[in-house]
Parts: C-alpha cells; structure tokens; sequence
C-alpha cells in the first residue's frame, strides 16, 4: 500500500563513501531525508535502542545529548527497551597498572575504559548488579563501586575485619534498578559475612539463582583436554553431561596443560584458556548452547594478548549510578 | 459491543477523520492504552483514538492483528501444530515486510505505537530508526538535526576523554 510513495530507505554505497569536498552537500540532502518530521518528544524512546556504544560516542554531539544519557526520562526508556546479551568487564594487572577491557559480545568487540583509581590501586572486580560493577582491592578489604561505562565510581565502607582473608562477593539489587539501592555481600570459608546496604544497613538478603545450576570444567584424559558442561540435576543431585566445546577447537589443546577461568552469569559465559604460548577466549551460551569464538584482547596502545583471570558480566546501563 | 463470532467480543476504534474499525477484544487490547481503558470501563460504545489518521491506525490494527496471541478451541489446536520458533521466524518476515513503509508513516508509526503503548511495534519501528543513524559520525548527526556543536572546545575534549572508549 505504500509501495508508489515509498523512497529507498538505504543510500547506495558510493553516495555514503564520497569524497569529503561532497559530504556537506549530501548530509545536506540526508538530513531532510532522515529526521524531518521526526516526532521530538519520542527522541528519548528511539535513542534508548541505540547500540550502548554509539549512546556515548553522540554524548559528544552536543549538551543536549549528553544529559540525554543520564536523564530519568531516558533511563525510564532504556529499562522498557528488551536488553540484549550481558558484557564482561576484566582486568589484567600488567605493568602493575589496572588495565580494562570491557567485551560486548552483540558486537563483538572489546572496548577499553579506564578505572578512575590511583594506578597502584590495584583492584579486581568481583560482582555486579544493575550495571554496576563491584571491585575488590589486593588487601580484600577495600571495596569500589563502579558503572564502566560512565567510569563513575564511589569507595563503600571497608570491612570492619581487620586479617587478610579471602572471601567471596556477592552484589544484589534492592529494587528493580540501581536507583532504589544495591546491597553487597562478602562470605568467608569459615562463615563469617557482613552486608552493605547502598540505602540503609539492614536486612541480609540474598539473591535468588533462579533455573538451573551450571558446572563448567576441563576434563582431560591421556593428552586429550576438552571442555565440559554440566548440570545439576534437581531429583538425583548428580551432575549430568549436556555440553562439550566442539571437536575442533579442543584438537588445538592437545598434549598442552591447559588453564582455564571462567567469568560471567546471566546465561552467558567467557571462559579464558591458556597454556604455553597459547591464549584462547570462548563464550559459551547456556541458553542456545552455543560456542563462539571471542577476538583476542589487546591493550590499546600494546599488540601483547592480554590472559584474562578476573572479571565480571554485566548489564550494560548507561544510567547506573553507584 | 457488536458480536461477529459466538465468544468473541468486539471493540469499535474510530480514528479522528471519521473511519471506524471494528476489531476483536483481544487484537484492540494488544495495545495497552486501549486495555486500560477497556479494564476500566471507558469503553462501552466506540473508542476515539486521537491523534492517528485512518491510515496509521489501519496499519496499527493490521500489526495487532498478526501479532496478537493465538488463544481459545481454534487457536490452541494451531499453535500445538506449528513451533514456536517456526512461529517466531514468519513473524518477523512478516514484520520485515511490514516496516517497509516511508519515513514519513514509520514516524507516525512510532508515535502511535508510543501513544497506544504497543510494545513490539514501538521496538520494531524504533529499531528501523536507529538502524539508520548507528554508524554515523558526530558531524553527520549534528547536520542531520540541524544542531550545532555547543561545547568549548576545553569542555569538548574532556567530554571526548571520558567516553573514549566507545570511539576504539
């Protein structure tokens, strides 16, 4: 029915790759093209859609848009939008400085934030929760909490125990988003735990893992290394085989001592393979169990493959404040 | 409340230049606006949507109509036959072919689906919008909006440092 009046929504590649002498005439024409007629008051709306990246590259467009990205009515609009897959958000420590990369796996590239900590602050981060990351310092005590992608950050209260000690961090929200408060959790092997509220210090409450329990392991036999995944099966309590990384892939680990880590939650996995003079990143999706391959990290200013052994997934929420 | 079919309820949608639509219960109620109104008991007689031109709104109900949940004897036996991601793949042909309007009627688009608060139609039309503008570069949006840069150049920059990392 519209197909008389209809115009060709794409521009041909050789107009979009003209010289640049010809580009103010085109954008020229692209501009009554594209926006006019746009209805203003659904900016908001259809820039919440936006990739999160090109959301901050047009920060830079004018005033305007930057306080777009942390306005109520465009945080509203972005928690409406169906969120895509979660990000990971890893540190690699060399050089003794806190080196990010930050992988989107909708894209499929790594991006590079900086912490906005002293460098020899070295942190990892732990958990996350509603966009927000939690980082841990070397001494275990001191916490830090931090939206990556506006690099915003505050240090919460320390924990009141003195010894080092390992412990295991946890990060919930209160509500359904960062705004009405965050609680953090740490747990020691011997039981000991102490919460964080963002909002108030009062009830203890733990997340929920709602479905299913996942084990993700290198099973290795003779000089053959593959890797597993397993889940828990609810009535028998035993752990059932449901998935294995392609035949292929595991053919490159042969005869080599593999080591693995593995980052993230959400469905989504990163998991980080090395062994001498190899350097491998996979994610695997536990929903569609598919494999991927994840490009190579390296450090912006450096061709040196970064060994990823720390980090978190999380939700990408360019209005997440900590 | 007209009936067409025994158990099947209908609702009138009159668009403001004058076009009236009758529709079934659950296809108008794919829109939440007119839910809401239909769980409050606005909506006795003929429901006025302002705002929408006959044309829009014809293609809005052509959307809810696709789109609305197969559900009772007929609709039941259909979805047991068909997968569901059989039923996810026509669907968005469907909605490929759907959105393949001017620029011009996709924004009325948005703003009807926005108003009526249909979700996946606010998605789908949205979606074809930004499609369009992702990859474009600052001075392409600041033309296209007919904007003008307002930053110092200090402030510029600064601004620049801290959202580096979406340029790499």
């Amino acid at each position: 029915m519209e197909a008389n009046q209809s115009p060709p929504r794409k521009r041909p590649r050789r107009d979009r790759n003209r010289e640049k002498a010809s580009f103010l005439n085109s954008a020229e024409a692209m501009k009554l093209d594209i926006w006019s007629e746009f209805p203003e008051d659904l900016f908001e709306t259809v820039i919440a859609r936006l990739p999160v990246a090109a959301i901050f590259r047009f920060r830079s467009v004018c005033r305007k848009w930057c306080s777009l990205v942390v306005s109520d009515n465009f945080s509203q609009q972005y928690s409406e939008v169906p969120q895509g897959m979660p990000w990971f958000y890893t540190i690699t420590h060399e050089n003794g400085n806190n080196n990010v990369a930050m992988y989107d796996p909708s894209l499929n590239k790594w991006h590079h934030p900086s912490v906005p900590l002293a460098p020899a602050n070295i942190v990892m981060p732990v958990a996350s929760a509603g966009g927000l990351v939690c980082l841990l310092d070397l001494s275990h005590r001191n916490f830090y909490i931090c939206n990556p992608l506006t690099q915003s950050l505050k240090e919460i209260p320390p924990r009141s125990v003195q010894a080092w000690s390992r412990v295991s961090v946890g990060m919930v929200l209160n509500g359904r988003t960062s705004n009405e408060g965050y609680k953090v959790m740490w747990l020691r092997n011997d039981g000991n735990h102490e919460v964080y509220d963002s909002l108030h210090l009062t009830d203890h409450t733990l997340a929920e893992f709602q479905g299913k329990i996942m084990l993700v392991g290198l099973l290795c036999k003779n000089a053959a290394t593959c890797v597993c995944i397993w889940e828990l099966q609810k009535m028998t309590l035993l752990w059932k085989e449901v998935d294995r990384m392609p035949n292929i892939w595991c053919l490159e680990f042969y005869g080599k001592h593999m080591r693995m880590t593995c980052l993230g939650n959400s469905g989504l996995l990163m998991l980080s393979l090395k062994a001498k003079r190899m350097n491998r990143l996979v994610m695997y999706n536990l929903v569609s169990k598919e494999w991927q391959k994840v490009p190579d990290c390296m450090l912006p200013c450096s061709r040196k493959k970064q060994w990823i052994a720390c980090g978190t997934a999380f939700g990408p929420c360019p209005s997440a404040s900590p | 409340m007209a009936t067409r079919e025994a158990g099947k309820k209908m609702i009138m949608l009159k668009s403001p230049d004058g076009m009236e639509f009758e529709v079934e219960e659950a296809v108008a109620m794919e829109s939440q606006t007119i839910r809401k109104m239909i769980e409050d008991d606005c909506a006795d007689t003929a429901i006025l949507i302002p705002n929408i031109n006959s044309k829009i709104l014809s293609r809005v109900i052509e959307y809810c109509n696709k789109h609305v949940p197969t559900t009772g004897a007929t609709g039941a036996a259909a979805s047991d036959t068909v997968a569901p991601a059989a039923l996810a793949e026509d669907l968005k042909i469907w909605d490929a072919e759907f959105i393949k309007v001017n620029r011009a009627t996709r924004f009325n688009l948005i703003q009807a689906a926005s108003y009526l608060n249909i979700k996946g139609l606010l998605d789908l039309t949205s979606q074809t919008t930004i499609d369009t503008i992702s990859d474009n570069s600052l001075e392409e949006i600041r033309s296209f909006l007919s904007t003008k840069n307002d930053y110092l150049p200090e402030e510029e920059q600064t601004i620049r440092r801290e959202n580096q990392w979406a340029f790499q």
